[in-house]
């Protein structure tokens, strides 16, 4: 990669990578608003890293991270949200369905943007990374800050899950 | 195949692109480029923007025009020679002396009524505000906003804290989910007008977050459409047009409460049917003599469609103080709905 500026570097950034860090943040998120607004969100903090970065290789797997810990800030909130919501309107909304399963409900069919919303957010996380940017596991591992060996057990309790939760559309393997 | 992959590894990477091709992100470019010029830019950007910066609004939320963002943008995008619809519909809606993100959100504009047409009756029509976004979802920011008090003291909401739990854009529509299926009921405590503009003002402020236009709307609740929100036809929030929905004025900048320091107030905003007469006038906080006056008329008034005005006023020697600034489109439908808002001068 050549050396460029801030701003230039920027662009061919959101040239080449915009739309599949949306997608990842939408796998995570399951909202597209919200994940547009989180990788902008990236964006902007690349930009203000950039003489920090030094070499401009960095800025890329810095962009992944940011997405992917501003991700989690979104989750959070929402869950808080919801904390807030339920406490306040006290028990005819106990009875309602969380957010989650509103959001399930409205898929009437059962994809993989659906699917990974039953799996825990570090399993949930490590496929995203592994089977939608194809990340090896020790950029995976340096993505998410955590050691290859738990990227590996995530993967793999991981993928293990979804296969069963995608069983169905799953084709048998004499067909594939 | 990855080395190693299994079969089920390709499979489940075929699921995984399967799936994210169906997700279209909008272009965000300009939004991006935005922010980075007032959050810092580059050096020889920062130059340019004190020397073109028309006027320093210190609190409050405002809005800024296209002209005045395009020359605020970083040299380096500005020369981008492929600028996306979507992303330059964002730039006019968003600010550029905030640091944060400004949404917009939708409310009812004062007691004013304007006469709607058929059996429908009366609603009050909608003003927009830019509110300060200090969360990263700008969509569920607006939701709560919507239910806060306006910093106009003319408007007001009409939505119930806590209806409105989520609204997100999927496959070519906005999916605005409520808390319970029992808001499809009218409620006793709230008139059928005021339970129209509330639907209205959430279809709006939910549409302008997105971004993209009057897209279709569908309420849910549960997992399951609403056929009616509050006792309103959601067909008839969906389709309620513009010139029925909207103040036919709205000042956009400055917003209510604003502090103008500097020679030269610039007034902006967006009203339909903007011919000859329609204009401002600015009067001091505490008596009714106009200071100012002047034409906010624009070239080519349409009545069918929403146009942006711009104006500026040389306030150098205005003193410091307290002020209304009242703006009034040529002709209402009942009656002129004029929209003011207090701004001061340092």
């Amino acid at each position: 990669m050549p050396s460029w500026d801030a701003d230039s570097g920027l662009e061919q950034l959101y040239r080449d990578h915009w739309t599949a860090l949306v997608r990842t943040a939408h796998f995570l998120l399951r909202d597209l608003g919200a994940a547009e607004e989180v990788v902008q969100d990236a964006f902007v903090s690349v930009h203000g890293q950039w003489a920090r970065l030094r070499d401009p290789d960095r800025a890329l797997p810095y962009l992944r991270r940011a997405v992917v810990n501003k991700s989690r800030s979104v989750l959070r909130h929402r869950a808080v949200a919801e904390k807030h919501l339920r406490r306040g309107l006290g028990e005819r909304l106990r009875d309602a369905p969380d957010a989650a399963q509103d959001v399930l409900a409205d898929e009437a069919r059962t994809d993989v943007v659906t699917a990974l919303g039953h799996l825990p957010r570090r399993q949930r996380e490590v496929l995203v990374l592994r089977y939608y940017l194809d990340l090896s596991e020790a950029e995976i591992a340096s993505t998410l800050g955590v050691s290859r060996g738990a990227v590996k057990s995530h993967a793999s309790r991981g993928s293990a899950h979804l296969r069963d939760l995608l069983g169905a559309d799953r084709p048998h393997p004499e067909e594939s | 195949m990855h080395p190693d992959e299994s079969r089920d590894d390709a499979w489940l990477r075929g699921e995984f692109h399967r799936s994210a091709d169906q997700v279209q992100p909008a272009d965000r470019i300009a939004e991006i480029r935005q922010r980075l010029a007032h959050d810092g830019g580059t050096v020889s950007d920062l130059g340019a923007r004190r020397g073109l910066r028309p006027v320093v609004l210190a609190v409050g939320a405002v809005a800024a025009t296209v002209i005045a963002a395009s020359v605020l943008l970083p040299r380096a995008f500005t020369s981008d020679p492929t600028p996306a619809p979507v992303a330059s519909q964002t730039l006019t809606e968003s600010p550029i002396q905030l640091r944060d993100p400004a949404i917009p959100v939708y409310y009812a504009a004062s007691d004013h009524v304007t006469q709607s047409a058929g059996s429908a009756g009366k609603l009050t029509p909608l003003a927009r505000e830019f509110h300060r976004d200090d969360n990263s979802d700008r969509m569920q920011a607006a939701l709560r906003e919507l239910s806060s008090t306006p910093s106009d003291p003319d408007y007001r909401t009409h939505v119930p804290a806590g209806m409105v739990r989520g609204a997100s854009k999927q496959k070519g529509r906005i999916v605005i989910r409520l808390d319970s299926p029992d808001r499809s009921a009218a409620p006793a405590s709230m008139t059928d007008f005021d339970a129209r503009t509330a639907g209205l003002q959430i279809v709006y402020t939910v549409r302008a977050v997105v971004g993209e236009g009057r897209m279709p709307v569908e309420f849910r609740s549960a997992g399951r459409p609403l056929e009616s929100v509050l006792g309103v036809p959601t067909r008839v929030l969906d389709s309620t047009v513009d010139s029925m929905a909207l103040a036919p004025v709205n000042l956009t900048s400055p917003a209510q409460g604003d502090v103008v320091r500097g020679d030269t107030l610039t007034l902006t905003g967006r009203g339909w049917d903007l011919g000859p007469g329609s204009n401002y006038v600015i009067t001091s906080a505490g008596d009714a003599a106009p200071l100012r006056q002047g034409s906010i008329a624009v070239p080519d008034p349409s009545p069918h469609g929403f146009q942006r005005f711009e104006a500026r006023v040389d306030v150098a020697d205005l003193p410091a103080g307290d002020y209304l600034v009242s703006v009034t489109s040529r002709q209402g439908l009942a009656e002129l709905l004029p929209d003011t808002k207090q701004f001061t001068i340092r």
